[in-house]
């Protein structure tokens, strides 16, 4: 395991490039992009103010710069430096931009999610989109990057829309039996959108892109409902978290729950593997002066140990007078092989559920000191990266556990990280700085032999 | 009369009582009245119903004492009855008392009981009062919910009446402001600013969009729908083929145990027969044997792949039976071995298994008692009886030893004081021989090669006579040494400043480090072991230990260097893992740990050849300069731990040895001087 030095960055704009050749790094006005393999800097473009929001287009020849405050875009070509396009959404403001799959069309959204502007680069033509609900979770595009699906609100009633991406043609368009829709998402294999409705209602339906509803799935009344919901890879599977700190696995045959992860605080099965991260910090000698912090050299070491059941996983019980409590499955994720679903409870925030999904039982918890801050699937095998916002990296597989720290400088608190495509490398990012983490090549062939 | 008498005898008060009554008798009838008397009598008794006691106006006395007699019978009678009902009278006074305490008693427990009664009633009556305000809370309650849940409904209804309102106002905002951007958008041309447009990413060119590619489009759609439905059938069928081929296989699995069954059951039936044993359990057998023929009859395999709603029924119903079948036959088999002669074998089994059990505690106690009884008092007395020869043996045998050491001692510094002598005596001879040699010189013609020799050799020799005062073994083989290729030897001597005494003692470590450096592998071999606690204090051992020491905390020192780079190395990671013993595989990372490791020590290796003591390197590299087979050799004889073991005889022969070299080296001297002659 290899770092790279430190590199400066702002607000984690970081980003692999879709082709894992490039990176790119924001400096507040400043966009940098290097190579993956040498880290030389490749390209350097100015924006207008500072940045954002990055993202590369899906063929990796492009880079959205979007700056919300000034309400334009600026799309830099990476093998054209000179080649220059600024999107101005003029008085109507900005309030989120992206890629359209193809990597010609910029779809921005106007301030009050008053509509979505398509722009193509291809021709300069412009289209609208209306009515839209809003734009982070009521957008989704099919995996090919065919079709797009958006939720809309026509005269107080929730719609879907389907428009066909090439040619921005509204394909169908539906009503949908929710009270106030509050996301959409394609399956992985694009038969289907999963709809849910705001979590003051538990309701979760299923829409064929043509409209028929094919199921409409409720857990409970009243309380709290659906917080996050993601689908499996293979799209067998669909995993709803929810307010009542339960995790509900919905089948893609029947559309019927096949099994309930409940997120309890005290863990008594004994079937699960409990890793639990122990700090050890080295014991100085005690100077009169102990406000004085002490010197990085002397940070904390720290290694997992197996805890045996039963275990209180420390918890937070959120405030009832406040909105938007800190509780129930705000993280969910499946790995990529469709074996394991790793989830977070935000009331339990140190605590990383592993599900097997081939039992559809706990199989292992990793409990931090601290609360974690990022976790993220290696885009090829089971293997868990997390941070908890101190200098160490953790990583997880079904064979063991393992924190590392990363030796370029104590002060270097890794706060969010990526995956580089090809699962070679991971990109860590404190708040103001990132570096470049190489696993060994030969670690993962061998992993994959086995 | 005689009652007379008893009563007299019987109650004195009575006598006088019989006088008042002689008194009162006399008192009421004299001889004169004694008619009138009669009379009266005669009429009183005839009021009471007896006869006259007058016949003819004379005194019947027949009938005068017959009458008495009677009265006396009534009277006594009368007495009796009396004193009866006073006894009864008494009685019933007694139970009157009685019962009049007992009514008192209850009354006392009536009293208390109205008591209580009233506490109860007061406390229903306060229950009762709490029940009622209870109630009437509830009931506010029930109110209250309701008319708060009415509120919440028509808040409710009214929020999304507002929201609605809201939404369509946003709505109409949106549109007006949509279309005021629109308007002002075209006056300020396209907000789009682009160099030169681009290329579709497949290269083609864009199309008009005109209703048939609409219409193309849409077709497309319901094609990849119908695609999507004819893949997820596909999927269903796959699935479902493999459910039926699983069922049918079940069936046939099933089928096989049974009629296995079937067989064995069927053989001992026959059996059972000839021996002609129980009717009905043969009647038994046979009813489950029907059954299973019934049981084991498979469906037709074509059956599976019938419409499963149509062989739904017969598939469920013959597996059922079959499993029934198979239950049943499972549970007689179980009854079956139990009641057979398989319970005598468990029964033995059993017993075996006690006997070993019983055989094993008692191994488990011996191995107890007698690895705990070595720390334990009771069984360390034994212990220490049994070794208590073997002890006064070894102290014996030390003390023996002890003594051969000193008495080794003392001969050793005799041979060291000659030694000195020799040494000594050498010198002297050398002075003599220089003084000889100094002679010829000023005789002789100079020859270059011949003086030079003879130059070098001379402090060489002086050093070797003082180092063998100091390390004598040493110096012997430094002498062995020498004797194989002097010229080397003297060649070093120059290089470490041949001068001083101590060269001898500082090369020694150098010497014993190159076999280190040239050959690693061989440094476990160093036989540094046997010498710990058994050499005994020789100075030359002692030095050369101390010199190996040297060489031993070198080794040290290079692991610390070892240490120290794997801290230096370009990624020092501190990898701490932990294997997940449960899913019993090595850690991914562990490997990369172990990887890690194998390549800084190397990394350290190379870092320690470069920069360790640079003196010790260039000497080192010199040592290696010269001839290798010096080095090896004086190497070979410094490890060889025969020369430390010193025996007298060894001694003697060493002695010998040098004097005889010493011999040898002058007369090698002479024939030098003898050939430059």
């Amino acid at each position: 395991m290899n770092f790279s030095e430190l590199f400066k960055q702002s607000q984690f704009h970081c980003k692999f490039s879709p082709d894992g050749q490039y990176v790119v790094t924001c400096v507040s006005y400043k966009v940098i992009v290097r190579s993956v393999d040498t880290l030389q800097i490749l390209r350097l473009y100015t924006c207008l103010d500072a940045v954002q929001n990055i993202e590369w287009s899906s063929d990796s020849a492009f880079l959205l710069c979007a700056m919300y405050k000034r309400g334009i875009c600026q799309v830099w070509s990476v093998e054209h430096p000179d080649w220059t396009c600024k999107i101005d959404e003029g008085s109507a403001g900005l309030t989120h931009a992206q890629w359209s799959p193809d990597g010609r069309h910029v779809l921005t959204t106007a301030s009050f999610n008053l509509r979505i502007t398509v722009w193509s680069l291809v021709n300069k033509s412009i289209s609208y989109i209306r009515y839209v609900k809003n734009s982070k979770d009521c957008l989704s595009f099919t995996d090919n990057g065919k079709y797009l699906a958006l939720a809309e609100s026509r005269k107080c009633r929730d719609c879907v829309s389907i428009f066909e991406v090439e040619s921005w043609q509204l394909l169908k368009l539906f009503e949908t039996d929710t009270e106030d829709l509050s996301g959409l998402k394609w399956s992985p294999d694009g038969r289907v959108i999963c709809v849910w409705d705001h979590c003051l209602w538990y309701k979760l339906l299923i829409y064929t892109m043509d409209g028929r509803c094919l199921t409409t799935y409720k857990a409970y009344d009243w309380a709290l409902g659906v917080k996050r919901v993601t689908w499996s890879p293979t799209s067998q599977f669909l995993a709803v978290g929810s307010y009542d700190q339960k995790v509900r696995i919905l089948n893609h045959i029947t559309w019927k729950s096949i099994s309930e992860f409940s997120h309890i605080s005290n863990i008594q099965s004994t079937n699960a593997v409990v890793y639990s991260e122990s700090e050890t910090k080295p014991s100085l000698p005690r100077t009169e002066n102990t406000l004085i912090a002490s010197p990085p050299i002397f940070s904390t070491q720290s290694k997992y140990e197996f805890l045996s059941p039963p275990i209180q996983i420390p918890s937070v019980h959120p405030d009832p007078e406040k909105p938007n409590p800190k509780i129930g499955v705000g993280w969910l994720e499946f790995s990529p092989d469709n074996k394991f679903l790793a989830t977070i409870d935000d009331s339990m925030k140190t605590a990383v559920h592993i599900w097997s999904m081939l039992k559809l039982s706990l199989y292992v918890v990793l409990l931090q000191a601290s609360p974690i801050k990022c976790a993220r699937w290696d885009p090829h095998t089971s293997r868990l990266a997390l941070c908890t916002g101190n200098d160490k990296l953790y990583l997880w597989s079904p064979s063991g556990s393992v924190s590392v720290q990363v030796p370029i400088s104590a002060t270097f608190h890794v706060h969010s990280l990526k995956w580089h495509p090809s699962a070679e490398s991971l990109l860590l990012m404190s708040k103001d700085q990132m570096c470049i983490c190489y696993l060994e090549k030969k670690e993962r062939d061998k992993e994959i032999d086995n | 009369m005689k009652n007379g008498e008893i009563f007299t005898s019987h109650f004195r008060f009575r006598e006088s009582a019989e006088a008042g009554v002689v008194k009162r008798i006399s008192s009421f009838c004299s001889a004169e009245s004694l008619p009138h008397r009669l009379d009266f009598l005669d009429q009183e008794l005839s009021v009471y119903g007896y006869p006259s006691i007058q016949t003819d106006e004379k005194l019947n006395q027949v009938a005068l004492v017959n009458v008495t007699y009677d009265l006396l019978q009534t009277y006594r009678r009368a007495l009796e009855s009396h004193s009866d009902t006073a006894d009864g009278l008494r009685n019933s006074e007694s139970d009157a008392a009685r019962f009049q305490h007992l009514l008192s008693l209850a009354r006392e427990d009536v009293a208390t009981k109205d008591r209580e009664l009233k506490t109860k009633r007061i406390e229903e009556a306060h229950l009762n009062q709490r029940i009622e305000t209870l109630r009437k809370k509830l009931k506010s309650e029930q109110e209250k919910c309701r008319r708060l849940s009415s509120e919440m409904q028509s808040r409710d209804t009214q929020f999304k009446h507002e929201k609605k309102k809201k939404s369509q106002e946003v709505e109409r905002m949106q549109t007006k402001l949509h279309q005021l951007l629109q308007d002002k958008k075209h006056e300020r041309l396209l907000g789009i600013e682009i160099l030169n447009s681009l290329q579709r990413s497949d290269g083609k060119r864009g199309k008009w969009t005109t209703d048939k590619t609409k219409k193309n489009n849409e077709q497309e759609m319901y094609q990849l729908i119908l695609a999507n439905y004819e893949d997820s059938q596909k999927e269903l069928l796959n699935e479902n083929t493999a459910m039926r081929k699983y069922l049918k296989q079940m069936q046939d699995e099933l089928v096989c145990a049974l009629n296995e069954k079937a067989t064995q059951r069927d053989m001992k039936q026959r059996e059972s027969r000839r021996l002609s044993l129980d009717k009905i359990d043969i009647k038994s057998s046979a009813s489950v044997s029907s059954e299973e023929s019934e049981a084991s009859d498979s469906v037709l395999d074509g059956m599976f792949e019938m419409p499963y709603d149509i062989v739904k029924d017969d598939i469920e119903k013959s597996l059922k039976s079959k499993w029934r079948a198979l239950r049943r036959l499972y549970q007689h088999k179980n009854l079956h071995h139990l009641t057979e002669e398989d319970k005598g074998k468990a029964e033995n089994k059993s017993e075996k298994i006690t006997e070993y059990e019983k055989v094993i505690q008692e191994q488990q106690d011996l191995i107890d008692y007698f690895t705990a009884g070595q720390g334990e008092k009771s069984s360390s007395f034994p212990s220490d009886a049994y070794f208590l020869e073997e002890k006064s043996d070894l102290d014996q045998q030390k003390s023996i030893f002890y003594q051969q050491r000193l008495a080794f001692e003392n001969e050793r510094k005799v041979y060291t004081e000659a030694l000195l002598q020799l040494g000594q005596d050498q010198q002297n001879f050398e002075e003599e021989k220089s003084r000889w040699l100094q002679h010829h010189f000023l005789q002789l013609t100079p020859f270059r090669g011949s003086s030079s020799k003879k130059k070098w050799s001379s402090p060489n020799k002086s050093f070797r006579d003082k180092s063998l005062s100091l390390s004598w073994n040493e110096g012997l083989k430094n002498h062995s040494a020498h004797d194989v290729s002097p010229s080397l030897r003297n060649a070093r001597g120059q290089a470490d400043g041949m001068g001083t005494s101590g060269g001898s003692s500082g090369a020694q470590p150098l010497l014993t480090r190159s076999p280190n450096k040239t050959s690693p592998s061989r440094s476990p071999e160093t036989p540094h072991n046997p010498w710990n606690g058994a050499s005994p204090p020789i100075p030359s051992t002692c030095e050369l230990y101390r010199a190996l020491g040297l060489r031993y905390k070198s080794s040290d020192k290079e692991n610390n260097s070892s240490t120290s780079s794997f801290n230096l190395a370009c990624t020092p990671v501190q990898v701490t893992s932990c294997i997940d013993a449960k899913h019993g595989n090595t850690s991914m990372s562990e490997t990369n740990l172990q990887r890690s490791n194998e390549r800084i020590p190397r990394l350290s290796d190379r870092y320690y050849v470069t920069y360790r003591d640079e003196a010790l390197a260039r000497s080192l590299e010199e040592a290696e300069s010269s001839p290798a087979s010096d080095t090896t050799d004086t190497w070979h004889s410094l490890l060889d731990s025969d020369t430390f073991s010193v025996s007298k005889s060894e001694l003697d022969y060493r002695q010998r040895s040098l004097s005889d070299q010493i011999l040898v080296e002058n007369r090698l001297d002479d024939s030098h001087t003898s050939h430059s002659d």
